[in-house]
């Protein structure tokens, strides 16, 4: 293990570390959940170079410690939140500030049974018991840098729990947004546990406070998708062109549960998303897909993982890329199928669009079979725009504009049709149909 | 209305059209027929502007301006329109959105306003009623599953939408049955005005006892080699081409 590019930041970081400890509200379980997390965090240190996982993005800026580590107490509180609200009426709002919850702003029923949501230091003095449980249970499982400093410092974040046979039928919007001009670094985690039988959809929307802010989100959310229960979970990544933003989605599923997922990304300067799901029970269903439109230098980093550990289980993704100017993107998609995962389905898609020579992408499909009667299948194209639909398009008296404007919203709609909530569904059309102007 | 004059065009240094001409006035029909590798679908593609061929020589003036000079897209807002041999299947594109899309651009390039959206739709409902094209068709993606047949008619349904002063209509009648043959024909003749010309590109006489043409021309090796009427079609139909091109052999 190399502690060396760490070095300029240990002492920063350690000093957060001990804070946290000692002065943020715990229970045994997660003071030494924590502490683990941090002695991992301090044996691997951020990834160089040579790291396989980081091969196509770089993350050198971690160990030149060009962040402030301490928590930005100052909170920029000249947000409109009547107009992120306004843009979907049909949706309970939750707001984060930097990971904080702005509880004055945000829809939370009081007194209600059905579900719960509170902010992580709420959650840890009211449920120690699931915080003991849950919060780092499934970070333990991965073996990342960034997933394993924010287990063990994040103090922001949400705590959503839905109780068993509740059926949560209006979608909860979480919004994001993160604001700062001293290049600070931001650590949010999310405990989201959806007991037996229950149904949840969440749309998670990232937004920078203004255009000049200046910041590192380093998030993760553990996602508990219980026996039979359904979770829709979808987010947009809309940050400014300064934004670093890197993120682990960590998903455990039980016994014939259904877990939904979509990650759209159009903003943001440099990206790395990790999902990552376990079958844990069989008769399970999840769905994956990403849309990636991106411009400029962006940088985006798509690592899915998809573990099936037991049997008729079935994974469908497609992830897909509309990639600008200089752009550069990765796909990697891993899928386990373990011993006992018979009869596994298993499908994995990546298709991507250059519309500049100076735009690349990275594909990588890496499938591990070890049971013997499944069906999985994987595939990958990266091209250009379809030259015979352009000219088809154009000798009906389109512009070339609008005409590439309607191949590359086609390619898109794909994905965005597999989106299950109406009214986020059209927002996301109009947000892509102003980006591919 | 079209005056094409010594037209020569390649694509990969390999010359296609070797000195083509033909003269086309409004209300007219014209037919071209010819074997296979004569040039005729090459013709079609290098009118429309398709940017895989070079011209070298000759020009074209449509409606009083150097067609070749102009990009697909004014071509067609000039009016002119091609049937595609092989109409482009694409997919998430709907045939509505983009028959929208065409007709606003080519009004505004015109100085017209917009289309109220109910004049559009019942544009829309009319045209589809006269290709006998099925509703569902219209709102699915462009060409997307459809069969050989349903891909034809929606090419005469983009062109009675679009209301080109010319059109081409290249192999539209390859591959289609009786029954979609007379609706494809049916189209064109509903479509036929004084103020509008077709050049029809055909394999096979047997679309010419729809659409009855004015001029029946043999196109061989990048040329028209012989004009004739209507009958011409007839007697190529029963002789094949290998007569005409026994007529040419002791000029070459």
């Amino acid at each position: 293990m190399n502690t060396v590019s760490i070095q300029n930041n240990s002492s920063a970081i350690a000093e957060v570390f001990e804070n946290v400890i000692n002065h943020f509200p715990s229970t045994n379980e997660l003071k030494s959940a924590r502490s683990k997390a941090f002695q991992i965090f301090n044996e691997m240190g951020f990834p160089l170079k040579t790291n396989e996982e980081y091969k196509y993005s770089s993350t050198e800026k971690f160990s030149k410690n060009e962040f402030s580590w301490k928590d930005d107490q100052s909170i920029i509180l000249n947000i409109d939140f009547e107009s992120y609200r306004n843009s979907n009426k049909e949706v309970d709002h939750i707001f984060l500030v930097n990971g904080k919850l702005i509880i004055e702003e945000s829809s939370i029923a009081e007194n209600n049974n059905q579900v719960t949501i509170c902010d992580l230091k709420t959650a840890t003095l009211r449920f120690p018991d699931l915080i003991s449980t849950y919060y780092a249970k499934n970070t333990k499982e991965f073996n990342d840098a960034f997933a394993q400093l924010n287990a063990a410092i994040a103090t922001n974040g949400l705590f959503i729990h839905v109780a068993p046979n509740q059926i949560i039928s209006k979608p909860i919007q979480v919004n994001h947004i993160n604001s700062s001009n001293k290049s600070n670094a931001i650590h949010i985690h999310h405990v989201i546990i959806a007991e037996k039988l229950s149904q949840l959809s969440i749309i998670e929307n990232f937004y920078s406070a203004s255009n000049s802010d200046n910041y590192m989100v380093n998030f993760v959310a553990e996602v508990y998708v219980k026996e039979s229960a359904f979770v829709n979970y979808y987010r947009l990544q809309n940050e400014n062109s300064n934004a670093i933003h890197i993120n682990a989605t960590l998903v455990t599923q039980a016994a014939h549960s259904h877990f939904d997922t979509n990650t759209i990304t159009i903003g943001g300067k440099w990206l790395r998303n990790n999902l990552n799901i376990a079958l844990n029970g069989i008769q399970c269903e999840t769905h994956l897909n990403g849309l990636q439109i991106i411009k400029g230098n962006q940088h985006v980093d798509n690592h899915t993982l998809v573990d099936h550990q037991m049997p008729h289980c079935e994974s469908n993704q497609l992830y897909k890329g509309i990639l600008k100017d200089k752009s550069t993107g990765v796909f990697n998609g891993k899928i386990f199928v373990r011993k006992d995962a018979q009869k596994t389905n298993a499908y994995q898609s990546s298709k991507n669009m250059l519309l500049s020579d100076d735009a690349t992408m990275n594909t990588k499909p890496q499938l591990e079979i070890y049971a013997d009667d499944v069906k999985c299948s994987h595939g990958s194209s990266t091209g250009q725009i379809d030259e015979n639909a352009l000219f088809y398009l154009k000798a009906r008296g389109l512009s070339p504009a609008s005409a590439k404007k309607l191949l590359m919203i086609a390619f898109a709609n794909d994905v965005i049709q597999t989106t299950k909530i109406a009214s986020f569904k059209s927002n996301l059309i109009d947000i892509i149909e102003k980006c591919l102007e | 209305m079209l005056s094409i004059k010594n037209l020569r065009a390649a694509i990969d240094d390999k010359e296609i059209l070797k000195g083509f001409n033909l003269e086309v006035k409004p209300g007219e029909i014209h037919a071209i027929m010819g074997p296979n590798g004569s040039g005729k679908s090459t013709l079609a593609s290098v009118l429309a502007g398709k940017e895989d061929y070079t011209v070298t020589e000759g020009e074209v003036i449509f409606n009083g301006k150097d067609l070749l000079e102009l990009s697909p897209e004014d071509r067609a807002r000039e009016g002119l329109f091609l049937a595609f041999q092989y109409p482009v299947e694409i997919p998430g594109v709907s045939n509505i959105n983009f028959l929208k899309t065409a007709l606003g651009e080519i009004r505004q390039y015109k100085g017209l306003p917009p289309l109220e959206a109910k004049d559009f739709l019942k544009l829309v409902k009319d045209k589809q009623a006269m290709v006998e094209l099925q509703g569902s068709l219209a709102n699915r993606s462009v060409n997307e599953g459809f069969s050989g047949g349903e891909k034809k008619r929606n090419e005469i349904f983009q062109m009675a939408m679009l209301e080109p002063t010319l059109a081409i209509l290249d192999e539209t009648d390859s591959g289609l049955d009786i029954d979609a043959l007379r609706i494809v024909a049916n189209g064109v003749n509903q479509l036929k005005r004084n103020d509008r010309a077709f050049v029809v590109i055909t394999h096979y006489q047997r679309l010419l006892d729809y659409i009855i043409p004015d001029f029946v021309h043999v196109m061989y090796n990048g040329q028209i080699v012989k004009t004739g009427n209507k009958d011409l079609a007839l007697e190529l139909e029963e002789k094949g081409y290998d007569w005409i091109k026994k007529e040419l052999e002791p000029s070459i």
